[in-house]
C-alpha cells in the first residue's frame, strides 16, 4: 500500500438527532481502491458528504495529501482534485451526454462571465475531452454523444458519472454505488474500468452493498456500522473475519 | 403617543393575524403560497357592500359574504389548485397559477365596483372611548373582540376536533399522511374553505373600522406572507403570532421612525428571518435539499 | 403611425426586460418578482442624474447599471441560502422595499408625484428627438441586450448556468462556484433591466412609482413564462404578445380605466391558464418541473 493520501481522524457528524458518523477514522492509500461497506444507514454517504464538503463535520479532521480539507467548499474540493458521484444518481438529464462531458472538464476559460462574452468560438477543449476519454476506454460513449442524459439507461448513466470523474481530470473517486441496479454485462464493464483506473495511478473509494464487486476489485475493505468503522484493512483479512460474514456477508 | 401605537398595533396585528391564520393554515396542507389569498380577502368586504347596496341589513350580508368567500375559495382549489396537483405541478407553477389568479380577481372587483373607496360604515366617525391614555373606538374594539376569541376558537378546533387533527397531521408530515391514507384532497378544500372564511371576516372588520378598496387584499397578503414566515410557516400558533408581530412592529416602529417607513420595517423583517430563521419563531426547520 | 411606433417601442423595451428575467428565471432557475427594482433603478438613474446634473444618457446608464448590479448582487444573496419558494418570496420583499423607497424617499425622487420634464436623450449630438428615432435607438439596445445574453447562454458559461438548474449539487461536485454564478446573473441581469429603464425614463419623460411596482415584475415574469422560459425566444414572444393583444382592446373603444383592468385580467388569466394546460410556455423548451 502507498502512501495515505486520504485521511480522516475522529469524524463526527450528529444531525436531526441522529449520530450519523461517530468518531469515525480512516487512511486511504494512494493508487488503492477501497471499498466502504456495511447496512443501510450506515453512515457511508454521510462519511462522503464530508470528504466532499457538502456537509461539515461537527468533530474530527478530513486531509487530502496532509492539507485540510475542513471548511473547504465541495466546488473547491473537487478541483483539488476528489471527485464523486451520488447515490441517486447526479446528471444534467435535459443536457446531452457530450455537455455533460464538457461540463466536467475544468479550467475552461470560457466558463467566465468575460472571456465567454468576448473569447473566440471553438470548443477546442471540448475535443481535448472526448479524445482523452476513448483512450481511457469511455469509447462507448462516442455513439450516444448526442442523446439527452436522460435518455441513457440507467447503466450507461452510471457508466456516464464514472466518465465524468476521469474528465475532471480528478486524482480521487469516490463512487457511490457504482454497479448496485445495473445489468451484469455493463456492472462488469464498469468494475473492469476500475481496475484500469487504478493502474493509471488513480485511488478509488466506492460504497457497495454487492460482496462480489468488492472481492473483485477492492485492495482494501473499510466496515462501518451505526456511524463507526467496524473494521479496516486489508481486503484478505477483514472479509474473512466471522463476524463480519455473519453481520454483513449473509 | 406610545400607548396609542400600542393600540393601533393591537388592532392591526389581530387582523394580520386572522390573515395569516388562514394562508398559514392553507401553506400547511398544500406546501404552497396561495398569493389569491390576498384577493379572497378583498371580495369577503367586496361582497359585503355589494349586500348592503341591494339593501340587505350588515347582519344578513356579513354571513352571506363570509359564506361566499369561503365558496369562492373552494372554487379556486377545485377548478385550478386540485388540477395542478393531479398533474403533479411543482409549488413553483402553483405559486404562478395564484399570482395570475390574485391578479384576475382583483381586476375584477376594480372592474365591477370601481377604484375608489367604498364604506360599510354606519354613523359618524366617533372620537373613540379613552383607554390607557390612548383611544379606542367601539369598532376597533369589535375588531379584537371578534379577532381575539375567533383565534382561540381555531386553536380548539384544531386540537379539539378531529377534522382539526386530522389537518394538523397533514401540516406536520404530508408525506406519512398521505401514506396513512388521510384523505387529502378532501381536508385541502376544507382549509381553502376555513382560510377563505377567516381572511373574509378580516376584511370585513377591517372595512368597518378603514373602508375598502381593491389594494386592500395587496397590501393583507403581503402582511400575511412576512407574518406566516416570522412566525413559522405550518405552525398554526405561529402565523397567529406572526400576525401580531407584524402589526406590533410596523405601529410601534412609527415612534422612533416616521410613518412612510412602516412598510419598509416590515419588509426588512421579512428578510431577516428568511435570511437568519427561515423556519420563523415556531416553524420546523427548513429542509434543504438532501444530498 | 405614431401608435404603431408606440407598440414597436414599448415591444423593445420590454424585450430587453425579459431577456434579462430569462437569464437569471429561465436559464439558471432563480425565479424573481424583483425585476421592476431594476427597471425603475435605471428609470430613476437617468432621471435624477440629467435633472441635476445635466449628464448624458449613456452616462446616465452606465452609472445605473452599476447600481442596478449592486442591488443584484444584494439580492443574490438570500438564494444561496434559501429553498425555491421562500426565494422568490425573498426577491418580493426586495421588491418591496426598492418600491417603498422610490415612493417615501420624498425629497430624493420626489415619491408619488414622480419626476416631470426628463431631457429628452442624445446621442453624440444628435438628439433622439421622434418616435422614429426612439423606435431605432430601443431596437439597437433590444438588440444589444439579446445579443449578449444570446451569447452568454450559448457558451460554457451557459451551459454551468443551467447545470444549476437542474441539479446545483452535481455542478458542485463538478468544481463550478454555483454562489459565484448565481450573484453574477443577477448582477448582469439586473444591470441589463435597469438599461430599459433608462430608455423608458427618456421616452416618456415623466416617471412615478406606480411604473415599478410588484404587478410590473408579476407582468414581465408572466412574459417569461408564458412565452417559455430558457429559450431566449420564447420569453420575447411573450413580450410582443403580452403588449399587442391588450392593446387591440383600445379599439374596441372603451374607457381607459376598464381597459386597464380588462388587459390585466387578460394576462392574469393567460398565466393560470398557461399554468394548467402548457406550464412550459409557448416555446416550451424547459420545464417548470425540470427538477
Amino acid at each position: 500500500m502507498g502512501e495515505a493520501i486520504l485521511t480522516g481522524s475522529d469524524l463526527r457528524k450528529v444531525f436531526d438527532g441522529t449520530v450519523a458518523v461517530d468518531d469515525a477514522s480512516f487512511a486511504i492509500g494512494e493508487k488503492t481502491i477501497t471499498a466502504i461497506i456495511g447496512p443501510n444507514g450506515a453512515g457511508k454517504t454521510t462519511l462522503f458528504n464530508l470528504i466532499t464538503g457538502f456537509l461539515s463535520p461537527d468533530r474530527g479532521d478530513i486531509r487530502f495529501r496532509n492539507k485540510t480539507l475542513n471548511g473547504t467548499p465541495p466546488h473547491e474540493i473537487a478541483r483539488r482534485g476528489i471527485s464523486r458521484t451520488f447515490q441517486d444518481l447526479r446528471l444534467i438529464r435535459q443536457m446531452s451526454v457530450r455537455d455533460n462531458l464538457r461540463l466536467a472538464y475544468p479550467n475552461q476559460k470560457r466558463e467566465a462571465f468575460w472571456r465567454a462574452l468576448f473569447g473566440r468560438k471553438g470548443e477546442a477543449e471540448g475535443r481535448v475531452v472526448e479524445a482523452t476519454l476513448r483512450l481511457q476506454g469511455f469509447g462507448s460513449l462516442v455513439p450516444l454523444y448526442d442523446e439527452l442524459a436522460g435518455n441513457l439507461s440507467y447503466g450507461q448513466q452510471k457508466f456516464l458519472t464514472l466518465a465524468c470523474c476521469l474528465a475532471m481530470g480528478a486524482e480521487i473517486l469516490l463512487l457511490d454505488e457504482p454497479v448496485a441496479g445495473v445489468h451484469p454485462d455493463m456492472a462488469s464493464q464498469i468494475l473492469q474500468h476500475m481496475l484500469e483506473l487504478k493502474e493509471q495511478g488513480r485511488t478509488i473509494v466506492f460504497i457497495e452493498h454487492d460482496i462480489e464487486a468488492v472481492r473483485r476489485v477492492a485492495d482494501q475493505v473499510i466496515v462501518m456500522d451505526e456511524g463507526k468503522v467496524i473494521a479496516s484493512g486489508s481486503k484478505d483479512e477483514v472479509l474473512v473475519r466471522k463476524e463480519i460474514i455473519e453481520a454483513y456477508l449473509t | 403617543m406610545l400607548p396609542q401605537l400600542f393600540v393601533n398595533g393591537l388592532i392591526a396585528g389581530s387582523i394580520y393575524a386572522l390573515v395569516a391564520l388562514g394562508f398559514g393554515l392553507i401553506y400547511s396542507t398544500t406546501r404552497f403560497f396561495h398569493f389569491a389569498h390576498g384577493a379572497v380577502y378583498a371580495v369577503g368586504a367586496y361582497l359585503t357592500y355589494a349586500g348592503w347596496l341591494w339593501g340587505l341589513s350588515l347582519y344578513i350580508a356579513i354571513p352571506l359574504a363570509v359564506i361566499g368567500t369561503s365558496a369562492l375559495g373552494a372554487l379556486l382549489d377545485i377548478a385550478v389548485y386540485r388540477p395542478l396537483r393531479k398533474k403533479g405541478a411543482s409549488s413553483l407553477i402553483l405559486l404562478l397559477a395564484s399570482l395570475g389568479l390574485f391578479i384576475v380577481i382583483q381586476n375584477l372587483i376594480s372592474l365591477i365596483f370601481g377604484d375608489d373607496t367604498k364604506t360599510i360604515r354606519s354613523g359618524a366617525v366617533t372620537e373613540g372611548l379613552p383607554i390607557f391614555d390612548a383611544r379606542i373606538t367601539p369598532i376597533q374594539i369589535t375588531i379584537i373582540a371578534v379577532s381575539v376569541p375567533l383565534l382561540a376558537l381555531c386553536s380548539v378546533f384544531m386540537r379539539r376536533t378531529k377534522i382539526g387533527k386530522v389537518m394538523r397531521a397533514v401540516a406536520n408530515d404530508p408525506e406519512l399522511a398521505r401514506v396513512v391514507g388521510i384523505e387529502s384532497d378532501q381536508i385541502v378544500l376544507f382549509t381553502f374553505v376555513l382560510g377563505s372564511a377567516l381572511a373574509a371576516i378580516a376584511a370585513i372588520l377591517i372595512s368597518l373600522d378603514t373602508d375598502m378598496t381593491p389594494m386592500m387584499g395587496f397590501y393583507a397578503l403581503l402582511m400575511g406572507v412576512v407574518a406566516v414566515i416570522a412566525g413559522g410557516v405550518g405552525s398554526i400558533p405561529g402565523s397567529a403570532l406572526g400576525g401580531l408581530l407584524v402589526g406590533m412592529a410596523q405601529h410601534l416602529g412609527v415612534w422612533k421612525i416616521s410613518t412612510q417607513w412602516q412598510d419598509t420595517i416590515v419588509f426588512l423583517i421579512l428578510i431577516f428571518f428568511l435570511l437568519f430563521r427561515p423556519q420563523g419563531f415556531l416553524g420546523k426547520a427548513v429542509k434543504k435539499v438532501s444530498v | 403611425m405614431d401608435y404603431l411606433l408606440h407598440i414597436l417601442i414599448l415591444i423593445n423595451i420590454y424585450i430587453i426586460l425579459v431577456i434579462s428575467l430569462d437569464l437569471i428565471a429561465g436559464y439558471t432557475g432563480l425565479l424573481s418578482i424583483a425585476h421592476a427594482a431594476f427597471y425603475g433603478i435605471g428609470a430613476y438613474a437617468t432621471a435624477l442624474l440629467s435633472l441635476h446634473f445635466q449628464t448624458n444618457f449613456l452616462v446616465n446608464m452606465a452609472l445605473g447599471m452599476a447600481g442596478a448590479a449592486l442591488l443584484g448582487t444584494i439580492i443574490a444573496f438570500p438564494s444561496l441560502r434559501i429553498h425555491d419558494d421562500y426565494f422568490v418570496i425573498a426577491t418580493f420583499g426586495f421588491q418591496m422595499i426598492v418600491y417603498s423607497v422610490f415612493n417615501n424617499w420624498v425629497d430624493f425622487t420626489r415619491g408619488p408625484l414622480g419626476i416631470p420634464g426628463i431631457p429628452t436623450a442624445s446621442l453624440f449630438g444628435f438628439a433622439i428627438d421622434s418616435h422614429w428615432k426612439f423606435l431605432i435607438l430601443s431596437a439597437l439596445f433590444a438588440c444589444l441586450a439579446y445579443g449578449v445574453v444570446h451569447k452568454l447562454v450559448n457558451s460554457p458559461y451557459g451551459r454551468v448556468l443551467k447545470a444549476i438548474r437542474e441539479d446545483e449539487i452535481f455542478a458542485r461536485s463538478l468544481g463550478k462556484n454555483v454562489n459565484s454564478y448565481k450573484i453574477q446573473v443577477f448582477a448582469i441581469g439586473g444591470a441589463l433591466a435597469s438599461v430599459a429603464g433608462n430608455l423608458y425614463a427618456h421616452y416618456v419623460t415623466f416617471i412615478d412609482p406606480t411604473s415599478f411596482t410588484i404587478l410590473e415584475s408579476i407582468l414581465v415574469i408572466s412574459m417569461v413564462i408564458i412565452g417559455g422560459a430558457g429559450s431566449l425566444r420564447g420569453p420575447v414572444i411573450g413580450a410582443v404578445v403580452l403588449v399587442i393583444l391588450p392593446e387591440a382592446l383600445r379599439f374596441v373603444g372603451l374607457p381607459s380605466s376598464v381597459a386597464a383592468n380588462l388587459r390585466q385580467i387578460f394576462y392574469g388569466s393567460l398565466l393560470v391558464l398557461m399554468m394548467l394546460y402548457r406550464p412550459q410556455g409557448l416555446i416550451g423548451e424547459f420545464n417548470l418541473q425540470g427538477r
